[in-house]
């Protein structure tokens, strides 16, 4: 499991961003999951500051973030889908960091993602069986997501793959019998979806190195 | 009285620290023993060298207070249910296992004023130290680490001489002692401390740290008692969230709001499987997902009808975004609640924070009632038991301190597609 200098960095941006942004205007009180939030994100903070945050955190230091994040305790009836999406997408990140441990994704790792999208389709259309209805509808879906992507037309992490991608939900279980289906399935959905690159995908020097013989 | 670094001697002479809830926190680079199998708790707590009466002492200063007249068996028992939930915590102490534990370790200097000795990582389960340096899974940040110290033979045979080296500790090699070095640091079972030159500020170590504020609870505003001149009678219900005048204060302990059910999204079974689909078919984040599949049991899809009444408790006053609330009831589930947990006009709030295994932050005082819009398919399932540790203050400055809470859950939630229901108004 990674636990590098740019994990450490980009949850304590991740962080400050929550705290300067969505959580701003609460005080830290426990009464509310917001007043929670800062403590929770603060903690973190403090923690990574202080080079004292081994990934990933423990799940019980995580319980407020995981529950609050889940239950959508932060929005409100007046919440606008922006602000639950904006919200949201620091606060993955933040899960992804802490809770799980991976990298993030960053637009230098596009090229190498991009390359992991033609190794899934190339995987799909030599599948030594015939494809399910879904598998073959995640071929022009992914042709898709590979155009938005290289020319910048899509930020991951997108989150749920429905409304736009519910081929992605069958296909998630189907392909676990194609020979590396499982493996690729989840580099190329984890990076567009969750947000987040392989754990082998250090630096783009490894991340091109990983993905050269796909 | 509280009970504070409690050292207990186990089978073949291992030493253990005992962590109760109301202690500060352990470094959390140091994992506690896993106890998920409650029969490996079972046979651990009979191997202590604890008497009866020391696990009396132990289960009261945790929080947990047994019956005055259990017998030897039933103590044991109520301290391995404690353990299974990681209310109690037990750390090895390794370096007190066939090592000597040292006064003090060998300081080597490094450029800046800086200075880094090796400690045995189990020394952290007894002892704060404001900046430690962990190697897991870094062995080529290890190898370089150590290999920019320059140490001498002399020093290297003095800095591993009483850490748990795997291998090398005998070897007259030194690329061997470096090699067993670098293993015990990768491996977690070695740590490095780091002294700067200069006077750091105190670090804060966790929520607990930060300052404390109180707040005046709201009233209730559940059931009949809020109709115009209605006054309940007394309240029937005994639990502190039914105090009208304590508030539970979160910030003195860094452990949250934790389920206790593990599940591995890779590898999920057959039966989970399925309710990862419907709960993605229905628009469900894969983070949520995990978090839905972790909070229950026993998941069985169930069909609603439009107009079917769906409820939520909450805090008061809090309006309730639909597209993002996992944790629901169902008609069914709601009229359970209301059965076992409404009497004499008032609502048992702490029961039912246990049975629906609600987080401190939901103060349970107010029903959301929901209607289905469209047909849709729920996951109904059984909350599975979750732990927190919180305190509670109340205005005349009584305080419980930091106590350990087991929300026993039972209860049946139901998750929803993310835009199938509307929001009664005015309920």
């Amino acid at each position: 499991m990674p636990n590098t200098e740019e994990q450490r960095l980009d949850l304590i941006e991740n962080c400050t961003l929550l705290l300067e942004g969505p959580l701003k205007p609460f005080s830290r009180t426990d009464n509310t999951a917001a007043g929670r939030m800062i403590t929770q994100c603060k903690w973190l903070k403090e923690r990574a500051e202080n080079h004292d945050l081994p990934l990933p955190v423990k799940e019980g230091k995580l319980g407020s973030l995981l529950y609050i994040y889940t239950n959508g305790e932060l929005f409100t009836a007046d919440s606008t889908k922006e602000e639950i999406h904006d919200t949201e997408v620091i606060m993955e990140r933040i899960i992804s960091l802490a809770y799980k441990g991976h990298f993030l994704t960053k637009p230098l790792y596009t090229p190498y993602a991009l390359r992991s999208i033609d190794a899934l389709i190339t995987l799909l259309k030599a599948a030594p069986r015939p494809l399910s209805q879904y598998e073959q509808g995640l071929i022009p879906d992914l042709k898709q997501l590979r155009q938005l992507l290289k020319e910048g037309k899509v930020e991951p992490l997108l989150g749920a793959y429905k409304p736009q991608y519910p081929n992605f939900i069958e296909v998630e279980d189907s392909i676990e019998d194609i020979p590396n289906g499982k493996d690729y399935f989840y580099t190329v959905s984890d990076f567009i979806f969750n947000g987040v690159r392989p754990d082998t995908w250090l630096t783009p020097e490894d991340a091109d190195r990983e993905t050269q013989n796909l | 009285m509280q009970l504070h670094k409690i050292v207990v001697e186990g089978s073949f002479g291992h030493l253990y620290r005992l962590h109760l809830p109301y202690e500060d926190p352990i470094h959390n680079a140091i994992e506690p023993k896993d106890f998920w199998d409650p029969v490996s708790a079972r046979t651990f707590v009979w191997r202590l060298q604890v008497n009866d009466e020391k696990w009396l002492r132990i289960l009261c200063a945790a929080g947990y207070p047994p019956d005055r007249h259990v017998n030897k068996v039933e103590l044991r028992g109520a301290a391995i249910k404690l353990l299974v939930l990681g209310i109690i915590n037990i750390y090895p102490l390794t370096h007190l296992r066939g090592f000597v534990q040292r006064a003090r370790y060998l300081n080597i200097d490094a450029p800046h004023g800086v200075q880094y000795h090796f400690i045995p990582s189990s020394l952290l389960a007894v002892q704060k130290l404001p900046e430690v340096r962990f190697f897991k899974s870094e062995p080529e940040s290890a190898t370089q680490f150590i290999e920019q110290l320059a140490l001498t033979d002399e020093q290297l045979a003095d800095v591993i001489c009483d850490l748990p080296l795997p291998f090398g500790l005998k070897s007259p090699e030194r690329t061997t002692r470096i090699t067993g070095l670098v293993h015990a640091l990768c491996n977690g079972d070695v740590a490095v401390v780091v002294q700067h030159p200069n006077v750091i500020p105190p670090r804060k170590n966790g929520p607990e740290d930060l300052p404390i504020e109180y707040y005046t609870p709201k009233p209730m505003t559940l059931g009949p008692h809020e109709e115009p001149g209605y006054e309940p009678p007394e309240n029937p219900h005994s639990g502190l969230h039914n105090q009208a005048e304590l508030t539970p204060d979160l910030e003195t302990s860094a452990e949250s709001f934790k389920p206790t059910r593990q599940v591995d999204m890779r590898n999920l079974s057959p039966k989970d499987k399925v309710v990862k689909k419907t709960l993605k078919d229905q628009g469900w984040k894969d983070f949520k997902v995990e978090q839905i599949l972790k909070s229950g049991d026993n998941f069985t899809e169930t069909p609603y009808q439009v107009g079917a009444k769906i409820y939520g408790f909450n805090t008061a006053g809090r309006a309730r975004n639909l597209d993002n609330s996992a944790y629901l009831l169902d008609e069914s589930g709601m009229a359970y609640v209301k059965k076992e947990y409404f009497k004499q006009g008032h609502w048992d709030k702490e029961g039912i924070k246990s049975y629906l295994a609600l987080p401190c932050f939901n103060a349970a005082s107010q029903i959301d009632v929901m209607e289905v819009i469209e047909p849709t398919t729920g996951i109904q399932s059984t909350i599975g038991k979750a732990s927190e540790l919180l305190r509670y203050d109340g205005v005349d400055g009584y305080t419980t301190g930091t106590i350990g809470k087991i929300m026993g859950g039972g209860g049946t939630q139901i998750t929803l597609g993310t835009s199938t229901l509307k929001l009664l108004p005015g309920k």
